[in-house]
């Protein structure tokens, strides 16, 4: 359960792409039914890069590849590809694979310090179809919980921001404006250090991303970039005693397009 | 089945999408920079969307600002000076290029994983306009901005102020050609750049009447005139309407209604699987009496005789079937000094006594989001607010099985009223208001 600083690609100015520049945009855009998809690139022969300059130097231990269709990619930073990422917690060590399946994927890395990340798209799961990406995360976190809450205190959900319409024979029609992840943790028994941890981060007042269960396989492709509105509540004692631990809730709701 | 504009309407569930564009002008030339850029993300409330024509009176723009709301905790917003504005190296926020686009987006996942997105309708833009008015900050971190039609750029810039006119006056036609290709002196066009900076956007319709007193700038019906204030009165004494439409193009053109059924919209009691049931609620329905006169005065001359006002009126009379006694001997009073003929005239006066004296249907209804109409369109309606055949009394199961004739037959009828029924009537829109927010279009139109 993992928060993250927000998505070090933000501006199209930032990527660098072999082709379709007019869809640089959807690399950030959550809604992943908008992708990123090259064009001239439809043969499993030809690479398309997707290179994101940063304009300082950043930690990146965070990447995630949201709705893409590769079966052979790798990512690097700083432009060199023997510079490739170590994936812990993976089914690979190095971020280069060569007969991928997945079409979403979360990756925990060692931490680097670099200015650019590129992704060299090489073939695709379906032979020779241009290559495709709906989201793409560069970041870092800013804390991993290292437990999750208890189920009953893990409420999330997809709000959907809808139009309903009931038309003059009493029938409805629904239209749909977008769907927004919210959700509630509600954690107990914290110890002090990850109150203070969480004080930080909320102090911040600013996006982040939530990823609850990041894997690179088999993923439930729950990530979003979001804002922490409300209290901080973690100054409640869980028990009766003052070193039993702190007790509150967060709550994260998904920012705009 | 393929998707279309009507499929998406009709769906039970689906997508819809709206966005504002804008663009700045460049602090250098003054031009609107030459891409879109997109501001839709900070939008608090969207507002309504107007048009109208011959709604409140015959010949009479009513101009409706689009009043939106921008979260502007970033100070985004701010007045151009302000470096954290978004207009910061550019010029005033005032008279930036807005577009509004509304529509319904189709997605679909093939089997490489790659997503279609389809818009419906192809070119989505419902509104141009300019921001135009205050722009206040306020400590809820939102400002409103006032976002005008494009007709406003008409109301700001002074008659007196243009060149192009000839000793022997211009039509109406040569004039608005004059507005199209307006410049400051030094070949920028004026006008042009807020109508995508082209000819091809300026419909301006045929005339031949030559209006003697348009020969200079410092003419009385000139110098103290605003461009728009002429064109509104070239508008009606030529008996033509001026309007923006939803694609941004100008036009100065008839009141005709299109020949063709834009939409048909139905509601209670019809089943149609092309168009589907989009009326929500018809909330006014029937004859307009307020706009019913029996007599129509033109004046088209500055004094009171016989000549310079000219009248048509129904004969009246004491009987059941004269409407000007059935429903007051009213009168229409239309004064226009730059009529140039009396038998201009006495054409306006024809076609405003054709208009006001024959009491026609109007309807007031709310639909669920249909994004293509325009004013102007025809419309069909189908709608009736109860399931039978309101002119029948009794079931025809208990009453038609000894006749083979249904026709005597009589019906009960539903209890919950017969007040609207319409199978198919064409009617003309006056007034389309779009609300953003809501994905809702309230219409005012005319049966034809």
């Amino acid at each position: 359960m993992e928060i993250l600083k927000a998505n070090y690609l933000n501006t199209t100015t930032q990527a660098i792409l072999t082709s379709s520049t007019d869809r640089a945009a959807y690399l950030f855009d959550r809604d992943v039914r908008f992708q990123y998809v090259s064009s001239g690139f439809n043969n499993d022969l030809t690479t398309s890069t997707i290179r994101v300059n940063f304009d300082e130097t950043m930690t990146v231990s965070r990447l995630s590849l949201l709705e893409h269709n590769l079966k052979e990619y790798i990512f690097y930073y700083n432009g060199v590809t023997a510079n490739t990422f170590v994936i812990s917690g993976g089914d690979t060590t190095a971020s280069s694979f060569i007969s991928n399946s997945e079409t979403s994927q979360y990756f925990r890395s060692t931490a680097i310090l670099c200015t650019s990340v590129s992704i060299d798209m090489k073939k695709t799961i379906t032979a020779n179809k241009e290559k495709a990406l709906g989201y793409l995360v560069i970041s870092d976190t800013h804390i991993v919980l290292s437990r999750p809450p208890a189920s009953k205190k893990y409420a999330i959900q997809l709000d959907p921001t809808e139009v309903v319409h009931t038309l003059s024979d009493g029938g409805t029609r629904i239209q749909n404006v977008a769907d927004k992840y919210k959700v509630k943790l509600g954690y107990e028994y914290l110890a002090t250090s990850v109150r203070d941890s969480l004080k930080t981060v909320w102090q911040l007042h600013t996006e982040m991303i939530f990823c609850p269960f990041g894997t690179t396989t088999s993923w439930d492709k729950v990530i979003f970039p979001c804002v922490w509105p409300g209290n901080f509540e973690f100054y409640r004692f869980s028990d009766d005693a003052a070193g039993a631990g702190f007790s509150g809730n967060i709550i994260l709701k998904e920012t705009p397009r | 089945m393929a998707e279309t504009i009507l499929s998406q309407i009709k769906a039970p569930n689906s997508y819809v999408f709206r966005r504002v564009l804008l663009k700045r002008k460049s602090a250098m030339t003054g031009l609107h920079e030459s891409v879109w850029q997109d501001i839709s993300s900070d939008v608090k409330t969207w507002g309504s969307i107007r048009r109208e024509i011959d709604n409140v009176r015959y010949s009479k723009i009513k101009f409706g600002d689009v009043l939106m709301k921008f979260e502007n905790s970033s100070g985004r917003y701010n007045p151009h000076e302000d470096d954290a504005s978004f207009w910061f190296g550019y010029a005033s926020q005032q008279r930036s290029l807005i577009k509004i686009e509304a529509g319904f987006t189709h997605s679909t996942l093939a089997s490489d994983n790659i997503w279609t997105n389809t818009e419906y309708p192809s070119t989505p833009s419902v509104f141009y306009g300019i921001i135009s008015g205050d722009l206040y900050n306020s400590d809820d971190n939102h400002v409103q901005f006032s976002i005008r039609p494009l007709l406003q750029v008409f109301r700001d810039y002074p008659a007196k102020n243009l060149t192009g006119f000839t000793s022997t006056g211009l039509t109406a036609t040569q004039f608005f050609q004059m507005i199209r290709d307006q410049t400051d002196g030094s070949s920028n066009f004026i006008f042009r750049p807020f109508f995508g900076d082209t000819t091809t956007n300026w419909n301006i319709g045929s005339t031949s009447n030559i209006y003697a007193n348009l020969n200079t700038n410092n003419s009385v019906d000139v110098f103290d005139k605003t461009v728009w204030d002429i064109m509104e009165k070239l508008a009606e004494s030529e008996d033509k309407i001026i309007y923006v439409d939803n694609l941004g193009t100008f036009n100065f053109t008839t009141r005709d209604v299109t020949s063709t059924v834009a939409f048909h919209f139905l509601g209670n009691g019809f089943v149609d699987t092309e168009y589907g049931h989009t009326i929500k609620k018809v909330s006014k329905f029937g004859k307009r009496q307020t706009d019913f006169y029996s007599r129509v005065e033109v004046k088209w001359i500055d004094s009171n005789t016989f000549t310079a006002v000219r009248v048509k009126e129904t004969a009246f009379a004491v009987t059941g079937s004269n409407d000007a006694w059935n429903l007051g001997h009213r009168t229409f009073k239309f004064e226009n000094f730059w009529i140039p003929t009396i038998t201009v005239a006495d054409t306006i006066l024809d076609n405003i006594y054709n208009n006001v004296t024959v009491l026609k249907n109007n309807i007031e209804f709310t639909s669920s989001f249909v994004p293509h109409i325009d004013i102007l369109d025809r419309v069909r309606m189908s709608y009736d607010s109860s399931a039978l055949n309101p002119t029948s009394r009794w079931d025809l199961f208990d009453w038609s099985a000894d006749d083979t004739s249904t026709a005597q037959d009589l019906y009960w009828d539903r209890f919950r009223g017969d007040a609207i029924r319409l199978i198919g009537a064409d009617f003309k829109i006056l007034s389309i208001d779009l609300s953003l927010d809501k994905f809702e279009t309230k219409i005012v139109a005319i049966e034809i």
